[in-house]
C-alpha cells in the first residue's frame, strides 16, 4: 500500500511540473516545437538518472517512478508528433521526435555520471 | 496577462485545474506503477512494462484528441478540465519518457540492436497508437 501512496504523491508533484512547464510553454506560443514537453521530458529523464545512482528503495519509488514518470511523458509526446504532422509540419515533427529521444537518453547517462559524483 | 473581468473566478478556476491535474497524475503514477509490478512478478522482459503502458496510454490519448470536445459540451471551460484531467493527469503520468530512455540504456549493456529496436518500436508503435486511437473515435476508419 505504501509503495503506491509514494508512487501516487511523487507522480502528482511531477504531473503539476509537467502541467506548469506546458501553461508556461502556451504563453509563449512556440507552435514549431512543443517546448512543455521537450523541458519536462529532458528534466525527468536528468533526474531520474541522478536518481539510479544515488537512490534505491523507498526514495528511488517516490523520485524515479513517481516524480521522473509523472513529469515525463509519452503520451503528450505523441500527441505533439500528431498535431505537428496535421498542420502539415513533418520536418518538426520528425527533429522533435528524434531530439527528444537523443535529448532523453543523454540527459540519462549525464544525470548518472552527475550522481555518480555524489555518490 | 489577466483581462478577464473575473480575476476571482478564474483564479478559482485555476486551482481546481491544478487539482485536477494532481488528481490524475496520482491514479496514472499508481497504475503504472502496478503495471511494472505485474510485469516484474512474471518472466516477461522488464521493458515491456515501460513498451505497454507507453502504447496503452498513447492510444487513449488519441481518443481523447477526438473526443475532448464532445466530452466538454461545446464549453472550453469543460474541455479544459477533461484535458487537464484525463490529459495532463492520468495519461500524462501514467506513459514515461524518463523509464523509457533509462530502459533504452539498461538494454544498450547486453545488445545495442536490442536497445535500437526497442526505441523504434516504441516510437513507432506509440505514434501509430495515438493516429489510431484519433481515427477510430471520430469514426474515420473504413
Amino acid at each position: 500500500m505504501i509503495p503506491f501512496v509514494l508512487v501516487g504523491i511523487g507522480g502528482a508533484l511531477g504531473a503539476l511540473g509537467r502541467y506548469g512547464l506546458a501553461r508556461w510553454a502556451m504563453a509563449r506560443g512556440t507552435p514549431n516545437w512543443p517546448w512543455g514537453t521537450f523541458a519536462a521530458n529532458v528534466i525527468g529523464s536528468f533526474v531520474l538518472g541522478v536518481a539510479l545512482v544515488l537512490a534505491n528503495g523507498e526514495p528511488l519509488l517516490f523520485i524515479g517512478v513517481g516524480f521522473c514518470g509523472g513529469l515525463t511523458t509519452f503520451s503528450s509526446f505523441a500527441a505533439d508528433m500528431l498535431m505537428l504532422i496535421q498542420v502539415g509540419r513533418r520536418p518538426a515533427a520528425t527533429y522533435y521526435a528524434v531530439g527528444s529521444i537523443v535529448a532523453g537518453v543523454l540527459c540519462v547517462i549525464g544525470g548518472m555520471a552527475f550522481g555518480g559524483l555524489f555518490a | 496577462m489577466n483581462n478577464s473581468a473575473h480575476p476571482a473566478r478564474d483564479g478559482s478556476e485555476t486551482a481546481l485545474l491544478v487539482g485536477l491535474v494532481a488528481l490524475g497524475g496520482f491514479v496514472g503514477a499508481a497504475a503504472r506503477f502496478a503495471v511494472m509490478e505485474f510485469v516484474a512478478a512474471t518472466e516477461l522482459p522488464f521493458w515491456l512494462a515501460t513498451f505497454g503502458v507507453n502504447l496503452a496510454g498513447c492510444t487513449v490519448m488519441g481518443v481523447l484528441l477526438a473526443r475532448v470536445s464532445r466530452l466538454g459540451r461545446g464549453s472550453v471551460q469543460m474541455q479544459q478540465r477533461w484535458r487537464a484531467f484525463l490529459g495532463f493527469g492520468i495519461l500524462g503520468a501514467f506513459t514515461t519518457f524518463s523509464t523509457f530512455s533509462a530502459d533504452i540504456i539498461e538494454l544498450a549493456l547486453t545488445s545495442s540492436v536490442g536497445a535500437g529496436a526497442y526505441m523504434l518500436a516504441t516510437a513507432i508503435t506509440c505514434l501509430a497508437g495515438v493516429i489510431l486511437g484519433e481515427r477510430l473515435a471520430r469514426g474515420g476508419i473504413a
